[in-house]
């Protein structure tokens, strides 16, 4: 693999607090030192990446928007059509007035394109934001969901879009399983599964496996704060045959730097550096 | 009926371990609703029997009926989500499920009639009784589907109505809330009679959990707090406790950070049964708290 190719990988689990955003954030600090690298935060619900690069330069903030539909009461003949269309029931209708309840309304616009009087319009409304950093040479793009809004999917996606090409692209998922850990890992070349031994994380990162199997050629396992469950965890990894990249190990000091939005992983140069060979050899 | 979710933004703040905890202290006057359909855990340590598990559907998938399909395209750029693709060799054009969000768009615009649709199966949901004896409603949403906070109202709905068939009206309905702040979040905690919200002693959970003192603004939900992982940072302890008192939420207790709290876990152990007694008895403390200022 050469460098001007761009390689896009994912660090997710299914577990929150599992040490994923960790993981991620030095990953893309020690890659930033030779490459082209950016890192993008695609937990738009409670983005953390950005708080551990202190000396970060905001470049640029922009307001995210959707369409949502409305109707012009002047053009409406209130012949119900929208609400009986709609799949999602976020248009009410009694006798001439209307109501759109968008929090159900997933700016399809399926309603817009059937109104056989064109009175159907679409109005802008605020999901949320999205903020580009620059810490040393690493590029930081995050995404914030605005309180009440629950267009989380949309807002990653618009996320995702970057204007600069990358020779390293490393996405921070949302934690769970479904739809926006789903779409923060479509399209990218390695998923690193970020694991903490414990039952609880077990269980999770079995969830998160199911998912990344059915998503991705290449993926493999981090097991952070390592500890006494890890033979749990390596003992299944090994019978399904799946792989365990590297592990780092549980300090309460690391836990301190941590809890001060410090970095703390510089250490475990090595360790990074096994990961990216890791993934260059199997990519 | 109190209905108590607890919840804390960040994920592995201690939110599950906490609530379980909580859940053990109540007993037999409770029931357990595990609303983290992405990643339900609290089975794992407190389930003993489950009673029913039913599928959960909801909306739709759309589909081409190859038989009548003529490969025109007019579905394709009526699509909002880029579900539809032709493929580049054969024309044929299909539907990729994981993008369709089942408006039903294209059916509107095919003059074949070659669209059609099946309901959406997109999870389960369970009731189980306890290791505690008591029971506890949880549901998992299949990988990569995005109904998550209509599957939440169902398992509270599912909670409630058992909690009315097996509880004295006084007694509680336990919430273990979904990380984040988005349309999980929301539908797990709307309407509840207390938040406690969980903040992680860490710059990354006080951030997290302060929105969610947002949103609990905006669901007018009174709130108490439980500082947990305490003592990492001094300056941030601090920070947090100007924080509560100048919104005005209480705190019902602080945990103080403890490498031990994993190895409970992999004992498969409640927090509250912890042999380490100042453990134990911080909980149970914190508990009381929490009971004496709902019931005062
Ligand atoms: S845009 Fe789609 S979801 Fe929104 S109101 Fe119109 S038909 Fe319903
Ligand atoms: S139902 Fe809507 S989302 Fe699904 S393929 Fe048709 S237009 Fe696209």
């Amino acid at each position: 693999m050469t460098n001007s190719k761009k390689i896009k990988v994912a660090f997710s689990s299914g577990k929150g607090g599992t040490g994923k955003t960790s993981v991620a954030t030095h990953f893309a600090q020690y890659l930033s030192l030779n490459e082209k690298t950016a890192l993008i935060d695609l937990d738009v619900e409670e983005p953390n990446s950005a708080i551990f690069f202190k000396n970060r330069v905001s470049i640029k903030t922009e307001i995210v928007t959707r369409d949502t539909p409305t109707i012009n009461s002047e053009k409406c003949s209130f012949c119900k059509l929208c609400v009986q269309k709609c799949n999602f029931n976020a248009i009410a209708m009694y006798k001439e007035s209307f109501k759109f309840f968008y929090e159900l309304c997933k700016s399809c616009n399926r309603c817009k394109n059937i109104c056989p009087n064109d009175a159907i319009y679409q109005l802008k409304e605020d999901i949320g934001e999205i903020r580009e950093y620059q810490s040393g040479d690493l590029f930081i793009k995050d995404g914030l969901l605005k309180e009440g809004s629950v267009q989380t999917k949309l807002l990653i996606q618009a996320v995702k879009k970057l204007s600069n090409s990358y020779t390293w692209e490393i996405f921070d998922s949302p934690p769970g399983t479904t739809c926006p850990m789903v779409e923060s890992i479509s399209d990218v070349d390695f998923v690193v599964l970020v694991a903490e031994p414990t039952p609880f994380g077990f269980h999770d990162l079995k969830l998160a496996i199911e998912v990344v199997e059915k998503t991705v050629k290449n993926w493999g396992i981090v097991i952070n704060k390592s500890g006494s469950y890890d033979n749990i965890i390596e003992s299944y990894v090994s019978k399904n045959g799946y792989k365990v990249i590297e592990k780092f190990p549980f300090s309460e000091n690391f836990a301190k730097k941590y809890a001060q939005g410090e970095f703390f992983y510089s250490q475990f140069d090595d360790k990074m550096e096994r990961i990216k060979n890791y993934i260059l050899e199997v990519l | 009926m109190i209905q108590i979710a607890f919840a804390s933004g960040k994920g592995g703040a201690g939110k599950t371990s906490i609530s379980l905890s909580f859940h053990k202290y109540i007993g037999e006057k409770s029931i357990l609703i595990d609303t983290d359909v992405d990643a339900a855990d609290a089975f794992l340590l407190l389930e003993s029997q489950n009673l029913e598990s039913k599928p959960f559907v909801s909306g739709w998938k759309y589909r081409i009926l190859e038989k009548n399909c003529v490969s025109c395209g007019k579905c394709i750029s009526i699509c909002s989500f880029g579900a539809i693709k032709r493929d580049k060799n054969s024309q044929n054009i299909t539907i990729n499920p994981l993008f369709c969000e089942g408006c039903g768009a294209c059916e509107d615009v095919c003059p074949f009639d070659a669209i059609t649709k099946k309901e959406n199966y997109c999870g389960d949901y369970f009731i189980s009784s306890t290791k505690i004896n008591t029971t506890m409603v949880y549901a998992r949403l299949t990988p990569g589907e995005d109904n998550s906070g209509k599957l939440v109202h169902l398992v509270r709905k599912k909670g409630i109505e058992i909690f009315k068939k097996l509880i004295q009206p006084n007694g509680y309905i336990i919430i273990d809330s979904p990380p984040g702040i988005g349309c999980p979040l929301m539908a797990a905690i709307s309407g509840v009679n207390y938040l406690v919200l969980i903040i992680e002693a860490t710059e990354s959970g006080f951030h997290d959990a302060k929105r969610v003192v947002e949103v609990a603004k905006q669901l007018k939900l009174p709130t108490l707090s439980i500082i947990n992982k305490s003592g990492l940072s001094e300056s941030l302890d601090s920070e947090i406790l100007l924080f509560l008192k100048e919104f005005n939420i209480p705190l019902v207790g602080v945990i103080p950070f403890n490498g031990e709290f994993n190895n409970i876990l992999n004992k498969e152990m409640f927090w509250i049964d912890s042999e380490n007694s100042e453990i134990r008895n911080n909980l149970i403390s914190i508990f009381s708290n929490i009971v004496n200022y709902i019931e005062k």
